[in-house]
């Protein structure tokens, strides 16, 4: 039941995106379609997930004052593999996100849970917490690259709505990922957040 | 457990050691996959750029002194072209490599868009603005650039219209089939002509 409330939370009362507004970097930069905003949600999703759990599992192995570092190279870890297996497997796909991979790394939602939820809690509930959080980030990737391939491009997952000369080109570049992203921020936090 | 000097360098360095290992064997792992994948790549490239041919351009490949490469395919022993791989370095984000390929006559038989980080919705459509068969003046199949008329875009004197509002885009593109045609008559072997 627990586990049950702790990957609720992370979906949605603690969204990364709507709410805690982490990760903004591959939150901007891989949602010009829906299907790299997917992409891009899965694969943190499958790094969370697994680091949280290895955090979890070695947190009594690690002295306080270097669990920064140890969970740098964990998270590294995790992502070098990915990395691997998409090129080896998935390389179209590895080609479109391109940098956005490596720099899962760095991307604050990590580091964030390990140090605040995962060295605290058991596996289980870490496992919990990551795919809660990791799935509460692919929704709001998706839902992100959806309406900016929609309004943009005219399709959602390639699938063509209306012809493309139709669509406002600003919503596929840089200034349209800002705009759409703090309408949906205000419309979460108005429709699913209650104010206190 | 306590951070002491000798706690904290036998985890860091056990952890370190660890996921060494595990990189190293999942680096074993993938090294057939991703060059597998790498050469499957390119040889949808050589379908989708040369016209039929029956050997491995790979083997008939030669590299230019700039990095440019030339692979020549042949159909019943029968020169088929070549296909050049090269790279535009005057993108407007950025470097970005084509696949060209041309026929024995030297003329631009296709190409395709090897990687690339122009803009989305203005440069990135070069993959299908210099290929529209049902516009002949954007279109580069079957033109041949040779030394005396380059391709160029119509804003700089050429025949050719650029992607709208993606002139830098198109320039260096443009400058990429000039230099790859450039490639191809060099190494076109004297059985060739």
């Amino acid at each position: 039941m627990k586990a049950l409330t702790i990957f609720l939370d992370g979906l949605i009362r603690r969204n990364p995106t709507f709410v805690l507004i982490l990760g903004m970097c591959p939150t901007l930069g891989t949602t010009s379609s829906a299907l790299t905003g997917f992409s891009m949600g899965l694969a943190t999703l499958f790094v969370l997930a697994l680091s949280n759990m290895a955090i979890s599992g070695l947190k009594s192995l690690v002295p306080e004052k270097v669990r920064i570092p140890a969970f740098i190279v964990v998270i590294a870890s995790f992502v070098t593999v990915l990395q691997m297996l998409m090129q080896a497997y998935l390389p179209a796909l590895n080609a479109t996100l391109g940098i956005f991979i490596p720099l899962i790394v760095v991307n604050c939602i990590l580091l964030g849970r390990a140090e605040a939820f995962a060295s605290k809690n058991s596996v289980g509930l870490s496992l919990a917490d990551g795919l809660g959080v990791g799935l509460g980030f692919t929704c709001a990737l998706t839902l992100l690259g959806c309406i900016r391939e929609l309004l943009g491009a005219g399709s959602i997952f390639g699938i063509e709505i209306f012809p493309e000369q139709y669509g406002a080109l600003v919503f596929v570049l840089a200034p349209g990922a800002f705009i759409v992203l703090g309408l949906l921020i205000a419309l979460f936090n108005r429709l699913i957040i209650k104010p206190e | 457990m306590k951070s002491t000097l000798r706690n904290m360098c036998l985890s860091l360095g056990l952890l370190v050691t660890a996921s060494a290992a595990i990189l190293a064997g999942v680096k074993n792992l993938t090294d057939e996959p991703i060059a597998e994948a790498a050469r499957k790549a390119r040889l949808q490239a050589f379908t989708e750029v040369l016209g039929p041919f029956d050997n491995n351009p790979e083997d008939a490949s030669s590299v230019l002194a700039d990095g440019t490469t030339v692979y020549r395919a042949t159909l019943g022993n029968v020169p088929a072209g070549a296909a050049v791989e090269i790279t535009a370095p005057q993108g407007f984000s950025g470097p970005f490599s084509l696949m060209v390929g041309f026929a024995p006559d030297g003329s631009v038989k296709g190409y395709t868009v090897l990687a690339h980080s122009e803009t989305p919705g203005l440069g990135a459509k070069m993959g299908a603005w210099f290929s529209d068969p049902s516009r002949p003046s954007r279109s580069i199949i079957g033109r041949t650039p040779d030394s005396g008329s380059p391709l160029a875009v119509s804003k700089d004197g050429g025949e050719v219209d650029a992607i709208t509002g993606a002139t830098i885009t198109s320039r260096a593109f443009l400058q990429a089939i000039n230099k790859a045609a450039e490639a191809y008559r060099k190494t076109q072997s004297p059985t060739a002509e």
